[in-house]
């Protein structure tokens, strides 16, 4: 090997572990830095801290947006479960985005839906609706039927439409605990609105039984693909998000349940349509508005409000969704490249979004490049064994350790997941994402980086199970 | 290259280490709490039905519960509040929970750590545990932080009838509308006139508008007067939410004192004067409501139509949708005719 391949392996070899270790710390100080908070309010009495909300006719009252596209298998059950939430007073706003299933016609049948004349504020602009129904049972189920538009364009005609002064975004196969509007909405009303968007948290749903619109049985789902992204949700959720919120540097509210302001929405265009990442897009859309108008608004990210979502359980679904998380992470750090480095927008464009960009959107080129080396080095003794094992142990504290210490603060802070056996076996697996699930992840985000650059898209179907157990 | 391979691996067998440790403690401690949550239901299992007996026998029994229980006692004594509906046995239970659990809860509060000091304030709020207020008015002095603590200490003691709670109030610069408001709602029965005293002398703008947000909740005529007063302030904020106030409590004691808001330049104050005159069914402002209908503001003309439907029947809707001059008007109107009469049927 010449000496300056040799060099040229060196300097990676030592980027790769600088990045590694960089990263992997600054994921647990991300964590130290909420975790006392955390953990003390997740000893408190659920049902006394909300009671309050729970029955006061001044809680706000909030408009739940369901935008389903070709949903026919899981949108009844969804809209059944949040007809159950607990909340004094908001409305269901189900918009079919031009679906070509069955999902109206199921709407129709299960909640006897009937056609009214409806006047609608043209707050954003949306493809042409078709028709607005009412429930004969439930007077605060709405249902829009429209051109098909993409997620943001129904969201936004959910929004045209929405009364109330709040408005959560679920998924049509999501299923929100039953108090979590309830959670989500105190630090709300405690902010007197100065709070403009909260996230919660999202779990995977596979293995869970829900019977009669809650949730009965909790229990680890077999299948090991399904379980490291159940830890993969752990690591997302509470090691990252959790640091960001308490510094109003929050960029990612999922698009499987978030809680906004409308009027402050409305105030910056509504939701991006023609992007992938429209959740995310969306809350850096906010952060710019506040830091533009210098506003004391915060966007907050609370653990304990819990989303229930079906997982891919193939390895196809699973890497059509990857990739196309990643191209709409690109997107959106492409959109506002203006943030970046830019002392306008205070730690959100000095901090937060250069370290976006280097963790989770390089980040699979640098995991892919330690994986190169690994296999290359051991392969063609290109460099020194010492050197690969180092490699290689960055690699797995990187990810299998993260990921196990992600299974650990789920138990001491949340602990969802009722039994001892359920602990261990999310332990166990966690070891192992480092050597076969992390690999996986990290080519489909590249395939999700090429598909950003060569502006190619691929949806994929998700093959739907319903989440209800009920027949 | 072979010191750092030495750090990575002590990192990593001491990581590897730590993890495994963290594991068989938090294992462990699963396995404690399940089972202490067992033996709890089975207690209470055991105690409410005997609890239940005791409530209705002499009250110098000894309470049906083994001694420092107090998870289960307070599950059991706040279940027995919320299915009770007889005063006096509510008093009972309250009784019950003071003898039981106060010497447990001052404990508490003195060297109990953030959570158990919230969650037995949530507790002594239930219960109204009226001899613990001076110990949770010094907690009150001692607390610097705003959080959940000293919200709950507020709230509990606005439970207990103390107007101290609403001088922190106005010195806490972060203090909100809804703590106020959270305040006025506990506040007991007795102690209102007093808060009105206060709020109209020493009262900020918060304060005061969060005390006519509460007479609104509160449906009760008996402070009308305070709210058809501030109908007359200078202050848009104060003038809204007393004509919000006037909208829930239903009533109207001269109804020319809304006049004014229907020609108002805020579009919220003649939304609000719209939905009085609709809840209120006031013909007298038929004139009035049909030029609404056009207004330029949504909602305006949202509440307009439907005060319109209810006030006038469905025929005048009929007819506004095909002959008001304004075709945002008739679109509204023609909304409120499918809508409004589903409403109806519903309701």
């Amino acid at each position: 090997m010449s000496n300056m391949s040799f060099w040229i392996f060196q300097f990676l070899t030592i980027l790769i572990i600088v990045y590694m270790s960089f990263t992997a710390l600054s994921y647990i100080l991300l964590f130290l830095l909420s975790f006392r908070k955390v953990s003390r309010e997740g000893k408190l009495d659920k049902k006394e801290t909300l009671e309050d909300l729970a029955i006061s006719e001044s809680t706000i009252p909030v408009s739940i947006i369901v935008p389903a596209f070709n949903e026919e298998v899981g949108v009844v059950d969804t809209v059944r479960s949040l007809l159950t939430l607990q909340y004094p007073q908001f409305e269901i706003i189900v918009v079919d985005d031009g679906s070509n299933d069955q999902t109206l016609p199921k709407l129709i049948e299960a909640y006897h839906l009937y056609v009214v004349d409806y006047a609608i504020r043209k707050h954003l602009d949306t493809q042409p609706i078709h028709g607005v129904y009412k429930s004969t049972i439930f007077p605060n189920l709405v249902v829009i039927s429209k051109e098909n538009g993409g997620k943001a364009d129904a969201l936004n005609s959910g929004i045209n439409i929405a009364n109330y002064p709040y408005f959560c975004a679920i998924d049509g196969d999501s299923m929100l605990e039953q108090d979590a509007l309830l959670k989500a909405m105190k630090p709300i009303h405690a902010s007197d609105g100065h709070i403009i968007g909260v996230g919660g948290s999202i779990r995977i749903a596979n293995g869970i039984k829900i019977s009669r619109s809650k949730i009965e049985v909790i229990e680890v789902p077999n299948k090991p693909l399904v379980i490291m992204q159940i830890i993969e949700y752990f690591r997302a959720f509470l090691i990252g998000r959790l640091g960001f919120s308490r510094f109003n540097q929050l960029l990612i509210v999922s698009g499987a349940f978030g809680v906004f302001r409308k009027d402050k929405v409305i105030h910056v265009g509504g939701y991006r349509q023609g992007t992938v990442g429209e959740d995310m897009e969306l809350v850096v859309r906010l952060h710019r508005m506040i830091r533009e108008e210098k506003l004391n608004d915060r966007i907050e990210y609370i653990p304990d409000p819990v989303c229930w979502t079906e997982a891919p359980s193939s390895f196809e679904v699973l890497r059509v969704q990857r990739i196309r998380w990643q191209r709409g992470l690109a997107e959106t750090m492409h959109l506002h490249r203006s943030m970046f480095f830019n002392p306008k927008y205070g730690s959100v464009g000095l901090v937060t979004m250069p370290y976006f960009f280097l963790v989770e959107l390089l980040g699979a080129v640098f995991e892919f490049l330690g994986y190169l080396l690994i296999i290359g080095g051991l392969l063609f003794n290109f460099l020194d064994p010492t050197i690969v094992f180092t490699i290689f142990l960055v690699t797995v504290i990187y990810g299998s350790f993260i990921s196990s210490l992600a299974v650990l603060l789920e138990e001491m802070t949340m602990h969802k997941y009722p039994k001892v056996s359920h602990l261990i076996k999310l332990f166990l697996w966690s070891l192992t994402d480092s050597f076969w699930y992390r690999p996986i992840l990290v080519i489909w985000r590249i395939e999700g980086l090429f598909a950003f650059l060569t502006k190619k898209s691929e949806w994929g179907k998700m093959d739907r199970k319903g989440l209800s157990s009920d027949k | 290259m072979n010191n750092p391979l030495v750090i990575f691996i002590s990192l990593f067998v001491t990581l590897a280490i730590f993890q495994l440790l963290l594991l068989l403690y938090l294992a462990n401690k699963k396995i404690k709490t399940n089972k202490k949550l067992a033996h709890e239901q089975a207690i209470y299992a055991e105690a409410m039905p005997a609890y239940i007996q005791y409530l209705n026998s002499d009250p110098n029994e000894p309470i049906p519960l083994p001694p420092d229980e107090y998870h289960v006692a307070e599950q059991l004594f706040s279940d027995c509040m919320a299915i009770i509906k007889d005063e006096k046995l509510q008093n009972n239970v309250r009784e019950s929970a003071s003898s039981y659990l106060s010497s447990h809860y001052e404990k508490v509060m003195k060297t109990g750590d953030w959570s158990s000091r919230v969650n037995a304030l949530y507790y002594m709020e239930d219960f109204r545990m009226t001899s613990l207020q001076p110990l949770l008015s010094n907690r009150l002095k001692e607390v610097h932080t705003n959080d959940e603590e000293s919200q709950q200490l507020i709230r509990t003691l606005a439970a207990m009838g103390d107007l101290s709670v609403l001088t922190y109030l106005e010195n806490e610069p972060e203090s909100t509308e809804s703590m106020y408001l959270t305040v006025f709602s506990r506040l007991p029965e007795d102690v209102v006139p007093k808060a009105i005293d206060y709020v109209n002398k020493d009262g900020s703008l918060k304060a005061t508008t969060s005390l006519l947000m509460y007479f609104g909740l509160a449906k009760n005529l008996a402070y009308l007067p305070f709210v058809e007063e501030k109908l007359h302030d200078e202050n848009s904020a104060l003038q809204i939410q007393a004509l919000k106030a006037i909208f829930r409590m239903n009533y109207i004691s001269d109804v020319n004192l809304l006049t004014p808001f229907f020609k108002s330049d805020n579009w919220i104050e003649r939304m609000f004067a719209v939905k009085i005159a609709g809840v209120l069914s006031l013909s007298q402002f038929e004139h009035i409501l049909v030029e609404l209908l056009g207004d330029r503001i949504w909602w305006v003309r949202y509440y307009t139509a439907d005060a319109l439907l209810v006030t006038f029947g469905e025929n005048k809707l009929k007819e506004l949708s095909k002959s008001h001059p304004d075709h945002f008007a008739r679109d509204m109107a023609s909304q409120w005719l499918t809508l409004g009469s589903q409403v109806n049927q519903n309701e």
